[in-house]
């Protein structure tokens, strides 16, 4: 007896086929796309005041220009390693504007700490690291209620769970090849199937020479006409009509050091206090998180241990009102207490001024004007 | 064939047991309670007298529910110190387990009808785990009763060959995904347009505009969910029933809730309401079971507070139905959504803060200004076509593909299945998983 009638046959074969011609499609496009990362952003060759725009890139891309110049370069005397909200520390900080020699920021997209003991590795079986002193930055519970401490978002390429795999312990777990296999189909699949894919491989225009560019000159190139169209429309004209002096495209662009352009005028961040409700279904952390994230950072600084490198934690704050005592971030207290011998600089009460955000959740220049100044009085730049 | 339902099970099992071994293990014991008391109930019947049935069925379950769900409020609320908040950390700590109103609900509901005798107790332990852990309807719903499921799990046991209908179901997923991440998950992005500024900047507009958003964003949420679970349903043979029964299109508060979370709002009618007298005393028993309902949807004030405001619109319903029955039918259906339009912001402001909302929006002297351009008003005329203009039964629950119906057209189904999988990187939680 057939499981189906002949009515559904008919249906299920034209969608089967269908759904394979468009997920086929899919791939081939994403396929089409620039990796970003071989060949390699100089960011060592680029010019003070110059920036790489960013715009229209995949996370994907965007990650690997820092990731393929942390694979070909050798390491500055300073590195730091984290995510977006990590985006606005730059060697100013230090008093060396824009010296990526001297301090060079790695961070990108949501990398936790499992995704950055995997960076930290594959980069340290290359010989890149810093030379003085790694900073890792943690994503404050209270920016995304737990996530991205822990969790990850599948924002390393495949190649460098397999490169570290040797190192990792996952690799003493249970089933190991089945809990890698499953990492590795997730990651293929958060890349492949994803709009953003798709659509820039159809449109996206633009190498690393017409993507770096001078902003202090850019007034000669832009067509003035462009100005006086709405904004959203500048960015769709600039980044597919080959226009790219339009200061809207420059959300995101990246500096010599690594770090991001801090936007201006109507591109700023909205400063929102609270900006994550913390709701309890959003949770990402629960009990016993506290002992993975002390595992993480213990790895972590095993890494700089067996090089000789100093590592510091940090946590940056987030603009919120008094929530020191949210779930997320009594559990993160807690892994914190286990880690006693490991160096954690924790800002998370610097919450209710402003002027140390860009947005809610980002810590703005001035923010990691402090914490460089802390880190020199503490000796770990000396 | 039996291996069918440890499939069912064990999936189901794996599914839940993402959110954590604690919550996992809550969960089998609440199957286990409500298993096991339903035995005892009709063991031995007269050793139970009805109070002492229904506080043994409900004990664990509500207990669960409490740890789980309402300690944060019920120590806020009491303004327990941190002395007292540590002896509970344990609780705290875990993260709600997902659905827990959902599954505690059908349990209970399970252990009372056996008490009452209006079923018979099931002997088998992987049929009944397989009702209460049925994992399409086990988050969001809909809230099952053993009676519904109790033939299509014995068929699935008994029938040689299953004949799913895997075209309903697959349209039904598409459709549902797509009305997620386009319609529910959009409308939250506009919502931030405005609910990220101070009130002062906003105009009367904004606050309407901001009011129409969340109506989409909340009822298209629930309605994909339930969606697709039925969707998924008849991929594995089990038809659940259709728990949004197009309820903005009501003539009154009261047919609302006939048409709103329609296993929910049964549910209480036959576990609270009519257990409390019903009608004999029927503007407190409203009261009583809206505040349940509330509570039932979040833990906090506001959620209560929504609850009583939707009682107060229930009475008043009551009270005038002679005149609101006579309303034209277009005026009727554009009240009733209004008024019930007007609580959705509870779902998501406190107290406080709905309040100033409220004022600013009576106050405000502005209607001329907007934050939102004109594509977000196109945008919410398109749902309004879809939401009011359109009949279910005709383009979605049409079981057999009709060649004049285009959302029927395989190519098309395909086409929405892929721009769901593209685009589901920008969905977000679904706001019932919160219950």
């Amino acid at each position: 007896m057939p499981l189906i009638g002949p009515h559904q046959q008919r249906w299920l074969r034209v969608f089967g086929a269908t759904l394979a011609v468009l997920l086929s499609a899919a791939v081939v496009l994403s396929l089409r796309l620039p990796s970003f990362r071989e060949p390699v952003l100089n960011f060592y060759a680029m010019k003070p005041g110059e920036i790489f725009n960013v715009y229209g890139l995949t996370r994907r891309q965007e990650g690997s220009v820092k990731l393929g110049f942390a694979e070909a370069y050798p390491g500055p005397e300073i590195g730091l390693y984290g995510n977006h909200i990590a985006a606005f520390f730059g060697a100013e900080a230090f008093g060396h504007p824009e010296d990526a020699e001297y301090f060079f920021n790695y961070s990108y997209a949501n990398l936790s700490l499992p995704e950055i003991r995997r960076y930290l590795l594959h980069v340290a079986q290359l010989n890149h690291l810093p030379k003085k002193l790694i900073l890792i930055q943690i994503t404050p519970p209270n920016a995304d209620n737990g996530g991205f401490i822990i969790d990850h978002g599948n924002e390393l390429p495949p190649d460098i769970f397999l490169s570290t795999i040797e190192s990792d312990e996952r690799s003493n777990r249970l089933l190991p090849l089945v809990t890698l296999s499953w990492e590795l189909v997730r990651n293929w699949l958060h890349e492949i199937l994803n709009y953003n894919t798709v659509i820039m491989s159809l449109f996206q225009s633009g190498g690393y020479e017409e993507r770096t560019l001078s902003p202090a000159n850019c007034h000669d190139t832009s067509p003035a006409w462009l100005s006086r169209v709405p904004g959203r429309l500048q960015t769709i004209l600039g980044t597919y009509g080959g226009v790219r002096c339009v200061p809207r495209l420059w959300t995101g662009a990246l500096r010599r050091d690594g770090s991001q352009l801090v936007p201006r005028g109507e591109d700023r961040i909205p400063l929102v206090q609270n900006e994550d409700p913390l709701r309890e279904s959003d949770r990402a952390l629960r009990a016993g998180d506290e002992h993975t994230i002390a595992r993480e950072m213990l790895a972590i600084d095993a890494i700089g241990i067996r090089h000789g490198i100093q590592v510091v934690f940090i946590v940056p704050p987030v603009y919120e009102t008094d929530r020191h005592e949210s779930v997320v971030n009594r559990i993160f207290d807690r892994a914190l207490a286990l880690v006693r011998d490991v160096t954690v600089i924790d800002h998370r009460s610097m919450r209710s001024d402003p002027s140390l955000f860009e947005g809610g959740i980002h810590a703005s220049p001035r923010y990691y004007r402090i914490l460089a100044e802390e880190l020199r009085s503490r000796g770990f730049l000396d | 064939m039996r291996l069918r339902l440890w499939i069912l099970v064990v999936a189901s099992f794996m599914f839940y047991g993402v959110s954590g071994p604690e919550v996992l293990l809550a969960f089998v014991i609440a199957i286990l309670w409500g298993y096991v008391t339903a035995l005892l109930f009709a063991r031995w019947p007269r050793a139970w007298p009805r109070a002492l049935a229904i506080a043994v069925a409900v004990s664990v379950p509500a207990l669960f529910l409490i740890l789980f769900k309402y300690l944060t409020f019920i120590m806020d609320t009491v303004r327990a110190g941190p002395e007292t908040r540590g002896h509970f950390w344990f609780f705290f700590n875990i993260v709600l387990p997902a659905g827990i109103s959902f599954y505690t609900f059908e349990i209970v509901s399970y252990s009372l009808d056996v008490a009452d005798k209006k079923i018979k107790p099931e002997h088998d332990l992987l049929r009944f785990t397989s009702f209460a852990s049925f994992f399409p309807h086990l988050i969001a719903g809909p809230i099952m009763r053993y009676a519904d499921l109790k033939q299509q799990l014995q068929a699935l046991q008994s029938t040689p060959v299953l004949k799913p209908n895997i075209v309903f179901g697959l349209k039904l997923l598409s459709i549902g995904l797509i009305f997620k991440i386009f319609v529910a998950d959009f409308s939250g992005t506009r919502i931030t347009k405005a609910s990220d500024l101070p009130l002062e900047q906003l105009s009367g507009v904004d606050q309407l505009t901001e009011i129409a958003f969340w109506s989409a964003q909340i009822y298209f949420d629930f309605w994909a969910y339930s969606v697709m679970a039925i969707g998924l349903g008849r991929l594995f043979c089990v038809e659940l029933p259709v728990n949004f029964r197009e309820p903005y299109l009501s003539r009154d508060p009261r047919e609302f809730w006939q048409r709103w979370h329609v296993t929910l709002s049964y549910w209480l009618r036959d576990y609270v309401y009519i257990r409390m007298g019903g009608r004999e005393a029927y503007v407190r028993n409203i009261l009583i079971v809206f505040a349940l309902v509330g509570l039932w949807h979040g833990a906090g004030w506001n959620f209560v507070a929504w609850g009583i405001y939707h009682a107060i619109l229930v009475i008043l319903y009551h009270v005038t139905a002679p005149a609101w029955d006579r309303l034209p039918r277009p005026v009727a259906v554009a009240l009733t959504f209004t008024l019930v339009s007007f609580g959705w912001p509870l779902f998501f402001l406190s107290l406080e803060k709905y309040a100033a909302f409220l004022g600013h929006l009576v106050t405000t002297a502005s209607w001329h200004t907007s934050v939102y351009p004109l594509h977000d008003w196109l945008y919410l005329a398109v749902i309004g076509v879809v939401t009011f203009g359109l009949r279910e039964r005709n383009w979605l629950y049409n079981e057999v593909p009709n060649r004049n119906v285009i959302i029927d057209s395989p190519v098309i189904v395909a086409l929405l299945m892929f721009i769901g999988l593209l685009t589901v990187s920008l969905s977000r939680t679904f706001i019932y998983f919160r219950f």
